[in-house]
């Protein structure tokens, strides 16, 4: 008998079969079926096992706990409900959306804010926070963006014929100043020095047309224009310079402090500025004026050589001196002519001429087509020296009362005049 | 209302049950505690403990009834199920009990005299017949004989296939022949 003929025979048991019918339709298994169906009577006549008395009390803590399970199912929706119809949760939630959507007004609006504008404040606000969370390596980008921004306001104001405020003009110009040095360690090729050249150059071009009375009365656009082209002629010279020059160029006080020359238009005519005439030359004995711009000189020549052709004349104006003052000397001898004190006498032409060479390197200097950059030319250096050793001032003086008490023979004096000193015969001829 | 509850499908009656519905655990459970309380009490041989482990059965429903899903299971194949898990593990944990215990416990207290000493017979020596087969035959025997429970739902309760089950309880009546004394002896 296999498993399914016994389910089979085990069905028809249960669904009320005897065992004789069973056996009697399986008479081949008949044996099998009674060794089935006998224990399956046996189980039937087992009484079953009832409950005991605290069964009933195991019910009633098991619907208690029931209706435990049951408030606590029912708590959990209203707590979601209630949790969603808050007042203050949508309050809060309104304050916030609220706030944000006018702050974002107020930002987008400030955006075109000028100077004087009441939003400008929150924008230079939102410039800084935005410069402060900007990364360090992107901050000089961001930097020379906001020159041009402050650019850009200077032209509205202009376009706008508003004052423009000195605080801008300072700020933007140091700003500037303080980018450059920030780059001057950076590579020749760093793309950042063309755009903080670009944004110079705009400045340059933003300020010239600044009309006068928008200025303040303490600023003149000469000096802010002649500022940042000092500072774009540094960043050139800084990327062909070498890396000890770039750090020379970058430790030696710069043109701004310099307010002699930087304040002075008699400089020449400003490519910057074609508005500010220069003014007429005046040669003046102040060496000191020439000699501040050697720090720049040997980079510079290159660069403009048409730009400052004024200062030659300074050299010139001191070489002159010394040569007019000569003559009027030579004629001294004349009074006291001694033969055996001739060799004083005749150190004296030849220690003025000696001196002259000095002189005559300034003719040279002062050409405008051989050194045009005179202020920016270390040559120019000499002539500063020159006056204090010459001192054309002291010299006719000195020279008569030193050789007056040495009696000279006039005789050699003819004869080693004409040799010396070309041009001066009066004395000469005089004898 | 038990007739209105009985005419509800399983499904149905899950569906209340899981919304805690009074009427219904209370058929639940009084349809189904005698009926889980002897499944265990055959399968452990100890009154108290069954008792214990029977009401443990329902605490387990309860704790249950969120998580549970109508897949075709009916609630009773499902409250065997756990109720399957919770002696194997008891009987895991302490043993087989000894047929000592099944004498002493087995009377049923509402019994007279004459029909305590006739079941303590009868369940002594089941008890003991059981005790010879396999737990996997004892279980079949149980369920399906006992219990009255279907090949489908012995098969649910114990996780194996209804072939395996019907080769179990081929078997498995074939040693109890063997064991039980004949009808009438």
């Amino acid at each position: 008998m296999n498993d399914n003929l016994s389910e089979l025979v085990i069905d028809a048991w249960q669904n009320g079969v005897s065992l004789e019918t069973l056996c009697k339709q399986y008479p081949h298994h008949a044996d099998a079926i009674r060794q089935l169906i006998n224990p399956l009577i046996t189980l039937q006549q087992v009484n079953a096992p009832t409950l005991s008395p605290r069964a009933s009390q195991a019910q009633a803590d098991f619907l208690r706990l029931a209706q435990h399970y049951r408030a606590q199912a029912a708590a959990k929706p209203k707590q979601r409900r209630s949790l969603l119809t808050q007042r203050w949760l949508w309050a809060t939630a309104t304050i916030v959306f609220l706030l944000c959507l006018s702050g974002n007004l107020v930002l987008s609006a400030s955006a075109r804010a000028l100077p004087g504008d009441n939003l400008y404040s929150v924008k230079r606000w939102s410039e800084s926070l935005s410069l402060a969370f900007t990364p360090s390596d992107q901050q000089l980008a961001v930097r020379i963006e906001l020159v041009n921004e402050r650019q850009r306001e200077i032209a509205s104001l202009v376009a706008l014929n508003k004052p423009v405020p000195n605080g801008l003009l300072d700020e933007v110009v140091n700003e500037t100043q303080s980018i450059e040095l920030a780059l001057a360690p950076t590579h020749t090729n760093d793309p950042r020095r063309d755009q903080l050249r670009q944004a110079n150059q705009q400045l340059q071009t933003t300020i010239a047309i600044i009309p006068s009375e928008n200025l303040g009365d303490d600023v003149k656009h000469h000096d802010l224009i002649e500022t940042l082209d000092q500072s774009s002629q540094r960043m050139v010279a800084s990327a062909s310079a070498t890396p000890t020059q770039m750090v020379k160029l970058m430790l030696e006080p710069t043109i701004a402090d310099q307010p002699i020359i930087l304040s002075d238009p008699t400089v020449g005519p400003n490519i910057a500025n074609p508005r500010v005439p220069p003014k007429p030359q005046t040669p003046t004995l102040e060496p000191t004026e020439v000699v501040l711009p050697t720090s720049t000189s040997t980079a510079l020549p290159t660069v403009k050589p048409t730009k400052v052709p004024a200062p030659v004349v300074k050299p010139i104006a001191t070489a002159t001196l010394v040569p007019t003052l000569l003559p009027t000397s030579t004629p001294l001898p004349t009074d006291v002519p001694t033969a055996t004190e001739l060799p004083p006498v005749t150190a004296l032409p030849t220690s003025a001429p000696t001196n002259l060479p000095t002189a005559t390197e300034n003719p040279i200097i002062g050409l405008p087509t051989a050194t045009p950059v005179v202020v920016r030319n270390p040559t120019v250096v000499v002539p500063t020296k020159v006056p204090e050793d010459i001192k054309p001032t002291e010299m006719p003086t000195p020279q008569p009362t030193a050789a007056v008490p040495t009696p000279q023979p006039p005789a050699p004096v003819p004869t080693k005049i004409p040799e010396d000193s070309k041009g001066q015969p009066q004395p000469i001829s005089h004898n | 209302m038990l007739v209105l509850i009985e005419s509800l499908s399983d499904q149905e009656i899950i569906e209340r049950a899981k919304a805690y519905d009074h009427a219904v655990l209370q058929h639940l459970y009084e349809a189904y505690s005698p009926a889980l309380f002897r499944y265990i009490y055959y399968r452990i041989g100890d009154r108290e403990t069954a008792e214990d482990i029977r009401a443990d059965v329902f605490i387990k429903m309860l704790e249950g009834l969120g998580s549970f899903n109508y897949q075709g299971w009916s609630i009773a194949s499902w409250l065997y199920r756990i109720a399957h898990d919770r002696v194997v593990d008891h009987l895991r944990r302490q043993g087989r009990r000894k047929q000592e215990t099944l004498v002493d416990t087995v009377v049923d207290p509402t019994d007279g005299p004459d029909q305590q000493s006739l079941a303590s017979l009868d369940h002594a020596e089941l008890y003991a017949a059981l005790q010879q087969l396999t737990d996997e035959q004892a279980e079949v025997i149980i369920l399906r004989f006992l219990q009255d429970r279907s090949i489908r739902d012995v098969a649910q309760i114990t996780g194996r296939s209804e072939g395996a089950i019907k080769a179990l309880q081929h078997r498995a009546l074939n040693a109890l022949g063997r064991l039980l004394r004949p009808v009438g002896d």
